[in-house]
């Protein structure tokens, strides 16, 4: 799983929530602190992602755990951080 | 996408289950359902899954395989469940654990995966199965009637969750059933149970359908959260 796949298939997700700005590139802010999403729209575009990751990979992997949600620096305040998130997550996965 | 409109009915093997599916397919349903055992028996326009609802890698390979197939699900019903009559005191844990864990973690994986599929279309019910012994405070059913309070508080919350996506979420409490969960309760406790309700009678699987048809109705769409109770209690 390459980082630059993950981060065009969350900004490909991102492009079609309504409100999205016109460029959506990895430095899109997307949940927190200048991010454009509320929480409904966030737990879609998790939702999404998660299903495209699916798709692409094969890999089933869950995004908003307990540890997604408690962490200090969220993993969705951009789409770089979620990607790098995801490359975590899907490390940890295919290694257990 | 298939046109026609797909439902997922839990513990479908037998009983309730059994029949809503049945009545789904005469009514134009695409309908897929499961339960731990093979279904022994078939029908056209229904498809059998082998899966425990309380174990979330089955329900999540399930969701995936309709999601594959019909690219939609309109309708979930929660209706795999086990009960167990014992007194408090004399019920092991074990007992509560396996009560909690079908009831309450089936009808909560099997709604979370199921809303992520419905949510593409903006559009779904589901109803989940609760039981008159929850306001009637049951005794003897200490962990079904708990297990079936969780249920309903999934129920009014979930609705609460799932609105914006145009999902509904209710349940319905019917009263006794003849079918394999009661297959050990003495008859003496059904009938006290029933003198205790405004209408005596059993229910039947029926009167479980014809609520189901009203909450799945297109035209329900303002009803949500909702436990409707069936035999008066």
């Amino acid at each position: 799983m390459e980082r630059r796949e993950v981060i065009d298939i969350i900004c490909q997700v991102v492009r079609e929530v309504p409100g999205a700005p016109e460029n959506v590139d990895e430095n899109t802010r997307l949940f927190g602190s200048e991010g454009f999403l509320d929480s409904l729209k966030l737990v879609n575009v998790v939702l999404d992602t998660e299903q495209q990751i699916n798709d692409s990979y094969n890999l089933a992997i869950s995004l908003a755990d307990d540890r997604s949600v408690s962490q200090k620096r969220s993993p969705f305040r951009s789409v770089a951080s979620l990607a790098d998130y995801i490359l975590t997550v899907a490390a940890e996965q295919t290694q257990a | 996408m298939t046109d026609q409109p797909v439902a997922l009915v839990t513990g479908s093997r037998t009983g309730i289950g059994r029949y809503v599916a049945e009545q789904l397919v005469a009514a134009g349903y695409q309908v897929v359902g499961c339960s731990r055992q093979p279904a022994d028996w078939t029908l056209e326009g229904y498809t059998h899954f082998e899966a425990d609802v309380a174990d979330e890698s089955q329900v999540k390979a399930m969701l995936a395989d309709i999601r594959r197939k019909y690219k939609r699900l309109d309708v979930t019903f929660n209706n795999a469940g086990v009960a167990s009559m014992n007194h408090s005191l004399l019920m092991p844990v074990t007992t509560l654990d396996r009560i909690m864990s079908i009831n309450v973690r089936g009808t909560f994986l099997v709604s979370r995966e199921s809303a992520k599929l419905m949510r593409q279309k903006r559009w779904g019910r589901i109803v989940n199965l609760s039981t008159v012994a929850v306001p009637l405070s049951l005794e003897g059913e200490a962990a079904y009637v708990a297990s079936k309070s969780a249920v309903e508080g999934l129920t009014r919350v979930m609705s609460r969750e799932f609105a914006e996506l145009g999902i509904t979420v209710n349940a319905i409490g019917p009263g006794p059933i003849e079918t394999s969960l009661i297959q050990n309760v003495p008859r003496e406790a059904i009938e006290s149970l029933l003198s205790r309700l405004p209408i005596h009678r059993m229910c039947r699987a029926e009167d479980v359908f014809h609520v189901l048809q009203f909450l799945i109705d297109r035209k329900s769409d303002s009803i949500t959260g909702q436990v409707i109770y069936l035999g008066g209690a």
